[in-house]
């Protein structure tokens, strides 16, 4: 028995029906501890090299931490990794809900699976009872529809994710979703179950977790909720959610506006947090064992139709808002709902968006590509889209490959404009004038994503500080304009920030009541040892977190052809053309400065000018590759 | 004041659940839990606790006397528990637990309310408030 | 009026990167009323870095509120979206 821990990893391999359990070893735990660490190592260990993210062989892991299930703030945070459709890289995706915590009470801290499905099927968990299921009367619907399904068919006490239509054909951003509004989206995680013909899985776990002592458990993880009330952040945090930030964001000019040409628009109170407590909110809806929900669950009307839906969060507020210059927070909540029906990451899925309007605006697409006029703005061409790409249609088959492909196959230089990293598309903060934020979304291991890095405030606070500020502010909270942000000092900021927040995706918590709220870090060492009876520091932590850095750096440099410096570059746009208008007029990144910033990064990462870890590095964070 | 939950606030976290199979259990187990956390989705969207109000229905049921009241809480007697799960039938709200062979209840510890960060269960006249 | 300021750990985190040190909390002494806007001012926090700003436990829609007794304001700094 490993206190803290269910003990077991479940293997299933698809192909065979085949179904083992082997005890968690505890090398593993001791090294790798769990989440994010246990995928970085059972993928670069287990997966076979240069395999095809759709191929049987690429594995699904989904992977638990120490702290998941526990009586402690936000402890309900699942993992989940395989071979990235997006990049051809590592990939993982974080989800929040009840799943995880779920699986590890039916007695697993892990589950991989591998092979592929002869027919359209569902995984079915129930304690030790483990079983491949006909999934046929469920394959073709939408994923809240067949959740709602299943929970009729099998009992309100399993918890059920599942992919969409989306995911069944392979689209290369298609999700996990769960419990009505939660998702594992990026990185086309749900492309790899779909691959697999695997529409859903269901637990339903009664076991219980051992906990090494639990009188100390109880009174710290008392303590935490306790303390968290006291905390500023925590009456600002949780009545808008994340959607809280989009003024701020327009008014520093880093909201993606019109596919990221412009960092602002003249709407933003239509499509704020304001807007979505007024217009959509019924219930503050939030994940196991949260204090702070952040989840808006509420209704939508359009004039194509009305639905339930748990956002939107800023990301999708600014992708499938502004950055397709949709004002209308109805539509917004819509599009959410239509993503998350057909199983489509909201973030990739408002940036191919965005890169087809663009396209079409430009003449790059015409109406024959696409079968209706589109344009920014118009919510009815984004309906049209979405659900020609979640079934593979027309121009939806091109752009079902995110906007990397999609620009591959379109040219006319299109790729200009298309916004991703490494083939993962962009998330919802503008940075040509934030260098830190540019840095971050350039350098993350799974492409551009702000889950490894946010520094955004800080890129302001180098504008903001004292003896700039009444030159800066008219009125209001928004800046007349923004001077050019300084490149020079971000890297050990963005570092920093790349070993903090993806260290809680080890641990198996949400990241926001330490970022956020401001819980302080030995809240988590002394729930850590009540857990588990390990004494593990916060700087062990933030050591493993560094170390998986270069763990993911290795896997993808032996799977993905060239890998290196040039894939760590961001899109054409940012370093060559100017913000139009707003409070960053004028600025954008140069080419010079992303030269110095990757250099100095790789500099801090141990790695060589081409963004390789050296053999020293690597024996330094005891890496044997 | 008995127990009182108001779903208003109510976020669906469970983390009455976690308290009180910590604390009787001395396990990270909901499942044992004596109260019931569901959601109603996609409508109406919210969320419904299910706990014991110590309405003693399961004392009336109860064949060898093992459940007895004092000041209004009801407390099973493992001692004289037959396991009979009668008290578990009778139970409106489904939140009476058989484990190890014999039936396990609420005693109205009040840890629920004190640690649920919605104030969604309280003891307070006023209901819940955030 | 004692106006009590409380920073949220976002916003003391981000002052203490750029080299700029604040406590938790401290509190402001004035005779007049002032705005939000001025006890930001005076106390040398940028309002662009203040997405957030809570007056006595309700969230406050303008800088150009005036603040007429004894307060306690709460500056939540920018947090990251989902």
């Amino acid at each position: 028995m490993i206190y803290g821990y269910a003990g077991t990893i479940l293997r299933i391999n698809l192909s065979t029906n085949k179904i083992v359990k082997t005890p968690l070893k505890k090398e593993l735990v001791e090294e790798y501890v769990g989440g994010r660490g246990f995928t970085a190592k059972i993928l670069y260990d287990e997966n076979p090299p240069n395999v095809h993210p759709f191929s049987p062989e690429n594995i699904f892991i989904v992977a638990m931490g120490p702290l998941s299930g526990h009586m402690l703030p936000s402890s309900g945070k699942t993992h989940f990794a395989t071979k990235s459709p997006a990049t051809g890289g590592y990939g993982d995706s974080n989800m929040g809900g009840h799943f995880g915590v779920t699986m590890k009470y039916a007695g697993y801290d892990v589950m991989i699976i591998d092979g592929k499905a002869e027919k359209h099927s569902y995984i079915l968990i129930n304690d030790d009872d483990v079983k491949i299921v006909d999934a046929e009367k469920y394959w073709g619907r939408g994923s809240a529809e067949v959740e709602e399904a299943m929970k009729k068919d099998l009992g309100e006490d399993y918890q059920i994710l599942t992919i969409g239509p989306a995911g069944e054909n392979l689209v290369n951003f298609a999700c996990i979703s769960h419990d009505f509004g939660r998702q594992a989206g990026r990185i086309g995680i749900g492309a790899v179950l779909g691959s697999k013909n695997i529409k859903a899985i269901a637990v339903k776990g009664t076991k219980g977790i051992p906990v090494f002592d639990p009188e100390l458990l109880l009174e710290k993880g008392k303590k935490m909720y306790g303390d968290l009330r006291k905390k500023p952040g925590f009456t600002g945090w949780t009545p808008q959610g994340t959607a809280g930030i989009t003024d701020w964001c327009n008014n520093v000019g880093a909201l993606p506006t019109r596919n990221f040409q412009k960092s602002n628009c003249d709407y933003a109170e239509k499509i704020n947090g304001e807007a979505v407590l007024k217009e959509l909110k019924i219930t503050d809806k939030g994940c196991f064992s949260c204090p702070t929900p952040c989840g808006k669950y509420g209704h939508a009307k359009t004039k194509i139709g009305d639905a339930y839906v748990e956002g939107p969060e800023y990301e999708t507020l600014s992708l499938l808002g502004s950055n397709c210059d949709i004002s209308n927070i109805h539509d917004i909540a819509y599009l959410n709902y239509i993503c998350d029906e057909l199983g489509l990451d909201t973030c990739s899925a408002g940036v191919v968006l965005s890169f087809a309007f663009e396209c079409f605006e430009k003449g790059l697409l015409t109406k024959e590509d696409v079968g209706m006029e589109v344009s920014f703005g118009d919510f009815e061409s984004a309906v049209y889209l979405l659900r020609q790409i979640a079934e593979r249609k027309g121009i939806g088959n091109v752009l079902a490959e995110g906007v990397r492909g999609a620009a591959a196959t379109i040219g006319k230089g299109s790729d200009q404009f298309a916004i991703h990293v490494k083939g993962l598309e962009w998330t919802g903060y503008e940075s040509r004038n934030a260098p830190g934020m540019m840095l971050g979304y350039m350098t993350a291991d799974i492409g551009a994503h702000h889950g490894r890095c946010w520094v955004l405030g800080n890129d302001v606070a180098g504008s903001a500080v004292v003896g700039n500020v009444n030159d800066l502010i008219s009125g209001e909270q928004n800046a007349n304009f923004l001077p050019k942000a300084k490149h020079e000092n971000v890297v050990p900021i963005v570092l920093k920030s790349q070993h903090i927040r993806p260290a809680f995706d080890i641990i198996g918590t949400c990241r926001l009541q330490f970022m956020e709220i401001g819980l302080e870090t030995s809240y988590y060492e002394e729930v850590f040892y009540a857990i588990t009876g390990r004494k593990f520091s916060w700087v062990e932590l933030e050591r493993l977190s560094e170390k998986l850095w270069h763990l993911n750096r290795m896997y993808n440099v032996r799977e993905i052809e060239g890998f290196g410096r040039k894939f760590d570059y961001p899109p054409k746009r940012f370093y060559t053309e100017p913000i139009p208008d707003g409070p960053n007029k004028g600025h954008f990144i140069e080419l010079e400065a992303i030269e110095e910033m990757l250099d100095h990064y790789y500099d801090g990462r141990g790695w060589d000018c081409n963004g390789i870890p050296t053999s020293d590095t690597l024996v330094k964070f005891g890496l044997n590759l | 004041m008995p127990l009182q939950y108001s779903n208003e606030t109510c976020s669906g976290c469970k983390t009455c659940q976690l308290v009180c199979a910590l604390s009787k259990f001395r396990t990270s187990n909901p499942s044992r839990a004596f109260l019931n956390v569901k959601g109603k989705f996609p409508a109406p969207g919210k969320y419904y606790v299910e706990y014991c109000n110590q309405c003693g229905n399961c004392m009336d049921v109860c064949p060898t006397g093992a459940i007895e009241q004092t000041d209004g809480v009801y407390n099973i007697n493992s001692e004289l528990c037959i396991g009979c799960k009668l008290c578990i039938d009778a139970c409106p709200y489904d939140v009476i637990r058989f484990i190890d062979g014999i039936a396990h209840k609420c005693n109205d510890c009040g840890q629920c309310a004190e640690i649920c960060p919605r104030n969604a269960l309280s003891y307070s006249a006023e209901g819940a408030s955030v | 009026m004692q106006i009590t300021i409380k920073l949220s750990e976002s916003l003391l985190s981000i002052y203490k990167t750029a080299g700029i040190d604040f406590k938790e909390t401290f509190n402001i002494m004035s005779d007049t009323p002032m705005t939000i806007r001025d006890i930001l001012m005076n106390a040398e926090i940028s309002p662009m870095l203040t997405p957030m700003i809570i007056v006595n436990n309700k969230s406050c829609s303008s800088i150009n509120e005036v603040i007429v007794e004894d307060s306690t304001i709460t500056l939540i700094g920018p947090l990251a979206g989902g």
